[in-house]
């Protein structure tokens, strides 16, 4: 699982992760790395930790224990500037697209390169076109978040993501609430987005088709022993995997007992 | 659904439920025919205790009397009975149940209930001891607050800290000009009660015209910057306190921490310096429509224009009017710090924000009255 002695450092690497709401530990010893131009997925059952990961992953929660390290350099024992530095790098959606409902999708594009570039206002204006049409949103700059649709706020918020080039792409359950042709257009817009641009994309989610289309890589949290029950290929864990829970989450199928309750 | 047979069957006894001891350690729950006409919780807690009395193991099982009635009414009180069972090792023997009443047990007992975690003990003195703690947590966060809302002003006023124009002039806008309405009925109203309760006083003493001192002097001195202060509670803070502990729920807050963005910075600090501003310019138009309150009373009473203003200008210095308007800048200060404070730190659900919008109202209040008290004995003390 681990290659830390090879001479380019992975791009993220998670290292005895413990996480924990106050006493309660969620999970414990995750240990898992992700390659530059990974498409990383987080998987797991509903509460088994997803989301808290990535917020650990972006610093909005502190590990119980361990550490995370971006290009080899810990994030986690970071100082604030040199947090800021990482960050800077990351791109972030969140679950329900999180765009400020008080501004329009441009001046929510526009509001990370007003802070961080130089651009001028006529070149901003002309980067936040370039990052809707990205996502398939040319032409609804002027509109606020309440305007438009879930499935159009969560490529809006992609777009948002993508303001500042970031070296990684972190999704937060992409495909939720959406309808299947949308959710599947979103992880297309993904897909190409990654294969193009060339960012390590980290992704969390538990709707199967989702990463079937999009991981090469993946980690997957399970609650009941509360630790990564498997890291690889969501392809090969299906197929392969040691753990049955993984398997069986992988290819939708319950456990022998659980049909007989319900039969 | 069921027939209802009023006959009593013999073995049940006439009771709904009934728990029979049998040879070793098995037990039978015997399903007498009237159970969906009789209330059958006081007989199932017989039958619980029964159960829970029984020290051996063995089976339990199930035996019905004739015509009764199998409806799903009486999984509820079979399932008790089940899991108090299992709680004192019994076996319970589903196959004497009939099928349908099986089949949705079965579902139920598929998983075992979750056994929340202990929660501490309610020791009261315990309680004391987390409540203290908790508010001793609470002030501090306040305070770290605070210190961090005047750390953010003195970037401002050096130039390093920078929000948007538009955000800025549209709070100005929502906690100035729109709270005109409000604060003028308000004011008038202060006015002319203050002034018709004080004249009928002052009448009997035939010196109805010093109710123009009285109702000068409170206006400046107090009501003006108090009642403007708690309609902007009521009013703006509120707002404050929902629009951003919305943000925390929708993680609009998280949003502008990843990129950076300092929430103190992009939400905090505007709506304090729109309020800062706002209020002193509100308290002075209350002010003046407290006088006109004041003067509507006074024409009735044999008061002339001439004389209200004259007397009116003389009992109310400059300097009366400057301490109610130095007490308005800071209660703008304490109506969006706590407007704001509880909606950063309001939870992630739509009840949170419901509370931080009542905690962001009462806190805003309290604190008004409290500085008004502090002042007031201040301004006695200097003798102004």
């Amino acid at each position: 699982m681990e290659k830390e002695s090879t001479s380019t450092p992975p791009h993220i690497t998670v290292k005895d992760l413990s996480m924990a709401y106050g006493d309660f530990v969620l999970m414990r010893d995750l240990n898992f790395t992700i390659s530059h131009g990974d498409r990383f997925v987080i998987m797991g059952g509903s509460g088994s930790g997803k989301s808290t990961l990535m917020r650990h992953m972006i610093g909005l929660m502190e590990p119980a224990r361990g550490e995370i390290r971006y290009e080899g350099e810990s994030f986690t024992k970071a100082s604030p500037a040199e947090r800021h530095r990482i960050l800077r790098r990351l791109g972030v959606m969140y679950q329900g697209g999180a765009l400020w409902s008080s501004m329009t999708l441009e001046e929510n594009i526009a509001l990370p390169l007003e802070k961080y570039s130089s651009h001028t206002e006529g070149q901003i204006a002309s980067i936040v076109r370039y990052k809707l049409a990205l996502v398939g949103l040319a032409g609804f700059g002027g509109y606020y978040p309440s305007e438009i649709s879930g499935g159009m706020a969560k490529r809006a918020a992609v777009a948002r993501a993508l303001a500042l080039e970031p070296e990684v792409l972190l999704l937060d359950e992409p495909s939720s609430g959406l309808d299947p042709l949308s959710s599947r257009r979103l992880d297309e817009t993904i897909l190409e987005l990654s294969e193009t641009l060339g960012m390590t994309i980290v992704v969390v989610t538990h709707d199967l088709d989702s990463i079937f289309t999009i991981a090469t890589h993946s980690v997957f949290l399970d609650a009941n022993s509360k630790t990564q029950a498997a890291v690889g290929n969501p392809v090969d864990l299906r197929d392969h995997a040691r753990s049955d829970t993984v398997r069986r989450f992988l290819s939708r199928t319950l456990q022998n007992t659980e049909e007989e309750v319900t039969s | 659904m069921s027939e209802a047979s009023g006959t009593v069957h013999d073995n049940g006894e006439g009771t709904p439920l009934k728990l029979n001891r049998k040879a070793g350690g098995d037990l039978e729950v015997h399903v007498g025919a009237d159970w969906d006409h009789v209330d059958p919780l006081p007989f199932l807690e017989e039958v619980i205790s029964g159960i829970r009395e029984s020290s051996r193991p063995g089976t339990l099982t199930f035996c019905f009397g004739e015509s009764v009635s199998h409806d799903q009414r009486m999984v509820p009180f079979l399932l008790d009975i089940i899991r108090a069972s299992h709680d004192q090792k019994l076996e319970a023997d589903l196959e004497s149940l009939p099928e349908s009443v099986r089949k949705l047990l079965r579902i139920a007992l598929a998983v075992d209930p979750h056994e929340p975690p202990g929660r501490s003990s309610s020791n009261p003195i315990s309680e004391i001891g987390i409540k203290a703690f908790r508010a001793i947590c609470e002030s501090r966060g306040f305070i770290e607050f605070m210190g961090e809302l005047v750390y953010t002003f003195g970037r401002f006023l050096t130039g390093k800290a920078r929000f948007r124009q538009r955000d800025f002039w549209a709070i100005l806008q929502s906690c100035g000009v729109e709270a005109l309405p409000i604060v003028s009925l308000i004011a008038v109203m202060v006015g002319v009660i203050l002034g018709f309760v004080g004249a009928v006083q002052l009448q009997k003493f035939g010196a109805t015209i010093y109710m123009i001192d009285l109702v000068g002097l409170a206006m400046a001195r107090e009501m003006g910057a108090v009642m403007t202060g708690v309609i902007l509670s009521g009013r703006t803070g509120a707002a404050f306190a929902a629009q951003i502990g919305t943000m925390n729920v929708n993680q609009e807050i998280d949003a502008l921490k990843t990129l950076g963005i300092s929430a103190m910075e992009f939400l905090v600090l505007p709506r304090t310096i729109a309020l800062v501003l706002m209020m002193p310019l509100l308290t002075l138009y209350a002010n003046f429509l407290g006088w006109m309150g004041a003067f509507v009373v006074a024409i009735p009473m044999n008061i002339s224009p001439t004389e209200f203003w004259i007397q009116l200008a003389e009992a109310v210095s400059l300097t009366n009017i400057a301490l109610g308007i130095i007490k308005s800048f800071f209660f703008g200060m304490i109506v969006a710090a706590s407007g704001c404070y509880y909606g950063l730190r309001s939870g992630h659900s739509s009840a949170a924000v419901g509370e931080a919008t009542t905690r962001a109202v009462v806190a805003g209040i309290t604190w008004i009255i409290i500085f008004d008290a502090v002042f007031a004995f201040t301004f006695e003390i200097i003798g102004v």
